[in-house]
């Protein structure tokens, strides 16, 4: 072998390493990214289903899917609670923006956050609301299709 | 019409169905497979970083080279448009390939004698590189260890604009083609932190990385100013 080839070789397969190396949990499920942020251990909370009618969906752009979400009256008032929507796929990075609604306030709480999971936690701000507003900018993927929804807030909160 | 002069077009026509049926075995040999549409890209990408790395066809130096090129842009398309973590790992190889390939033509210093070759090979790593990088931030540092910190974001255009002052440096000459994927990698990086940097960054973050990307340009006229001499000659 020629000290040339020898060099081609070992450059092959420092880049080889360099590159793929981190994507050794990347490949074969989504579901494993070594490097994610783990969720935050929670407290005990109560959650609350949401019904399947209470969401509106609707494409105001063809890459912009929404979704709004209204609250049962129980959930109009919440100390610290969070909407949860669950995807039946990933987002893979979708940009989201949320917005709560209440009778005099309507409230940006997402602007353009990232969602790599399944999952959009929008955190509902206080005060009395009823409706909370999704966007999600899906570009060229299929439209998100939401497996269910779920208010969440901790025991003890008021409600 | 003699016989000698059939010869040629008759080999080229066995060549051309030849190919065309190989094409059509593997059309169906996918289909049947059922393969995500990820593994296409992935197949593509193996495919043209294997030739483009034993340099063939040897009668068309550039052909590999050129598929790089369009792998590279395709897949960087793709993953913009879907940020699909399947994508990763046919970006991580096209930029291994085309690297590899680069770094041994360039080590033995045998290039064919058609400049396009060359220039190809330069486009391809340097598209590659771009496509690949850019992915990488995204999936293990936006999605990833640095989902919650907007101080992520000076890290892609740090990286990008210090490879492409280097090789803007190497390369000497802006017509030389190290050179031109440098002054694309320094544009790129450059007008991120004009239009991107400055707006979605804010306070010390958004200082460090204007200050950082003043310093390495100055730092990068203090080098090319050490090469006048070879640039002046145009040695490429």
């Amino acid at each position: 072998m020629t000290p040339h080839a020898r060099a081609g070789a070992a450059a092959l397969v420092t880049a080889t390493a360099v590159l793929t190396a981190p994507l050794a949990g990347c490949w074969g499920s989504s579901d494993i990214n070594p490097f994610a942020r783990p969720p935050a251990p929670a407290g005990p909370v109560i959650a609350t289903p949401i019904d399947a009618d209470a969401v509106a969906i609707s494409e105001p752009s063809p890459w912009i899917v929404r979704y709004r979400v209204t609250l049962p009256p129980m959930c109009a008032a919440l100390a610290g609670g969070t909407l949860k929507l669950r995807f039946t796929a990933r987002l893979d990075g979708a940009k989201v923006d949320a917005f709560v609604e209440g009778p005099r306030q309507r409230v940006a709480v997402l602007h353009g956050k990232r969602v790599g999971g399944d999952t959009v936690a929008v955190p509902l701000a206080p005060g009395t609301l009823d409706t909370v507003d999704v966007w999600v900018h899906r570009r060229l993927r299929s439209p998100p299709v939401i497996r269910d929804a779920v208010v969440e807030r901790p025991d003890g909160a008021r409600g | 019409m003699n016989e000698q002069g059939t010869r040629p077009n008759e080999s080229t026509l066995l060549a051309v169905g030849g190919a065309g049926f190989l094409m059509l075995a593997a059309f169906f040999l996918w289909r049947d497979l059922a393969l995500p549409p990820a593994a296409m890209l992935i197949a593509a990408a193996v495919t043209a970083s294997v030739a483009a790395t034993l340099q063939w066809p040897r009668r068309w130096p550039a052909l590999a080279p050129a598929a790089l090129l369009v792998t590279s842009a395709w897949g960087g398309l793709w993953y913009a448009a879907l940020t699909s973590p399947a994508l990763l790992p046919a970006l991580a190889v096209t930029a291994a390939g085309s690297i590899a390939a680069l770094a041994i033509r360039e080590s033995s210093g045998v290039w064919p004698a058609s400049a396009w070759a060359r220039r190809l090979t330069w486009y391809a790593a340097g598209a590659a590189f771009l496509a690949a990088t850019w992915a990488l931030y995204f999936y293990f540092f936006t999605l990833g260890v640095a989902s919650e910190s907007v101080v992520r974001r000076l890290i892609p255009t740090l990286v990008w604009l210090a490879v492409g002052l280097a090789l803007l440096v190497a390369g000497r000459t802006r017509a030389a083609p190290p050179a031109q994927v440098g002054i694309v990698l320094m544009a790129v990086a450059l007008a991120k932190a004009l239009f991107y940097d400055t707006t979605h960054m804010y306070g010390p973050s958004r200082v460090a990385v204007l200050g950082a990307v003043g310093t390495l340009l100055l730092a990068g006229a203090r080098m090319l100013q050490r090469v006048p001499a070879a640039a002046a000659r145009g040695d490429a």
